[in-house]
């Protein structure tokens, strides 16, 4: 693996990605479209606005939870969960 | 907090990079605040995987030469991937800016005597049936993906909505290898397309406008016009996208609807100014006639309703890359003036060549602007379970419900259902339902 590939996994499988990809960038690139169920319906989501503004592509990232993966760059190890969201508000 | 600073800059598109340029050579000390990695916002972005990497690759090299001063701007310190959440301005005219990194996590404040808004805009989309499926996304998403990281959402996909962005969008997903169906413009004016587009959004980013039509037609792309993605259909993801001809008003015509096999569909409607911060503020609102989006209300010298609180770019309803920059100039000098580091004189002096530029500038857009009016038969394309709100998942239905009850603007209809409450507070849906409760 050359210095610009990051490795990470998505719910425990493990998965390459080019540095300075997203979270949602690297998941797409692996063919992966949704990381998120919806509190209400549990129905799956991913990228929509690609801008931060939405809030579907919420992600957990080990002990950090319903993160942007828009906004945020994918990490060496991270580990990806698929994000069982509650509400904002409460 | 130490100190208060002269001005504070959010938003670092052609808008906001303009404004800071503007008032630092003016003398003031400046904070450039935005989400984005580097300076750009959405329509300069940074090319995330080739930072300084060989061959002038470089995010910088995305800017305009007069925005890439920037980078040598002593005046201006640049808070990168850094969002506004909160602000507040005080009786002695002290604005407060609260600001976190992307994952939250500690905030700091920033106190200014001055604010240039220069926070762009939000893609509109208009809810249909299905649009939630992961595969449909914003056209501003794909093109996002595409131009900073080469990453597509699918491989054989449908542009759709309404605006000056479908074709350059259509026009670089075929050029990375995805195999555009066909693009379906709800307007149904076909002579104005290929002009129109040819005072876009991108001009600095991708070819012109008659160059994305040659793109399109030399892959054999169809574009038409008068017809909509009126819903998608799947189980997990996108899988099919229904297709109607539309009726001038936008109604879909009785028989006309069909099937495509897509995998990704992605969606604008043109855009929609973020206004969380200006409302935060208390700056008042203007929604125009052509287009019922609300937009922050500008004087002439774009001082908005609340004092040295101005604003730039698409925030103020402008359209295109080329108003936002001429737009952020006169923002940054017009709060140098407030901050009296241009007399009254100076100033109309310093501006009268950027004035008469913006005008000619606004003209041109306007006539885009007017080019893709919103239709209200879209009225017509969601049904009964269709998703309005994307947070809490309400739906048309319990809209339906609301307006029945007597809820009549997005504040009644918020009491009445959970809609526009969620993590988005309304940023997606607040438009769109804005526009379907409005009476005209």
């Amino acid at each position: 693996m050359g210095p610009d590939r990051v490795r990470f996994s998505f719910d425990g499988a493990p998965l390459e990605a080019a540095r300075g990809m997203t979270i949602g960038g690297a998941l797409l690139a692996n063919g992966i479209v949704s990381w998120r169920r919806t509190p209400v319906t549990g129905r799956p989501r991913g990228i929509f606005c690609g801008t931060g503004v939405c809030f579907d592509c919420l992600v957990d990232v080990a002990e950090r939870r319903a993160v942007r993966a828009c906004l945020v760059l994918v990490g060496d190890g991270d580990q990806v969960r698929t994000s069982v969201s509650r509400r904002a508000s409460g | 907090m130490s100190g208060v600073i002269d001005v504070a800059v959010v938003g670092a598109g052609p808008a906001g990079l303009a404004a800071a340029l503007a008032a630092g050579g003016l003398g003031c000390e400046v904070t450039l605040i935005d989400a984005g990695t580097g300076p750009g916002g959405q329509m300069y972005r940074p090319d995330m995987l080739f930072p300084g990497r060989g061959q002038g690759r470089r995010a910088a090299d995305r800017l305009p030469p007069g925005l890439a001063r920037i980078r040598q701007a002593r005046q201006v310190r640049h808070l990168a991937v850094t969002s506004v959440s909160r602000a507040a301005r005080d009786h002695g005219g002290v604005v407060t800016l609260w600001v976190a990194g992307p994952e939250g996590g500690a905030e700091t404040t920033v106190e200014v005597r001055a604010v240039v808004l220069a926070t762009g805009a939000a893609e509109l989309v208009l809810p249909f049936p299905g649009w939630d499926l992961p595969g449909v996304t914003t056209a501003g998403a794909a093109q996002a993906l595409l131009t900073s990281q080469g990453v597509t959402v699918g491989r054989r996909v449908l542009v759709g909505g309404s605006g000056p962005l479908l074709l350059p969008v259509a026009a670089s997903l075929t050029q990375a290898g995805v195999h555009v169906v066909m693009v379906v413009e709800a307007t149904p004016a076909p002579a104005a397309l290929p002009q129109a587009a040819g005072l876009a959004a991108f001009p600095a980013q991708l070819p012109a406008a008659s160059g994305h039509a040659a793109v399109l037609a030399r892959h054999s792309v169809p574009v038409r016009t008068g017809y909509a993605v009126v819903a998608c259909q799947g189980t997990d993801r996108v899988e099919r996208a229904v297709i109607a001809r539309l009726d001038r008003d936008w109604r879909p015509l009785p028989g006309s609807r069909y099937e495509e096999t897509v995998d990704a569909v992605h969606v604008s409607f043109g855009s929609s100014p973020a206004l969380e911060l200006p409302r935060a503020l208390g700056c008042a609102e203007v929604r125009p006639a052509s287009r019922p989006v609300a937009a922050v209300a500008c004087d002439a010298d774009l001082a908005t309703s609340v004092p040295g609180v101005f604003a730039a770019g698409e925030v103020t309803g402008a359209c295109g890359a080329d108003v936002a920059e001429l737009e952020g100039y006169l923002a940054g000098a017009s709060a140098a003036r407030y901050l009296s580091r241009l007399a009254p004189d100076a100033y109309q002096e310093h501006t009268r060549t950027l004035r008469a530029r913006l005008g000619n500038a606004r003209r041109l857009a306007a006539r885009l602007d007017e080019a893709y009016p919103l239709k209200r038969g879209w009225l017509e394309w969601p049904d009964a379970g269709t998703v309005v709100c994307r947070c809490e998942e309400t739906r048309w239905s319990d809209i339906g419900a609301a307006v029945a009850g007597g809820a009549r603007d997005l504040r009644a209809v918020r009491e009445v259902t959970r809609c526009g409450t969620g993590y988005c507070q309304a940023r997606v849906c607040g438009p769109a339902l804005t526009y379907a409760l409005s009476a005209t």
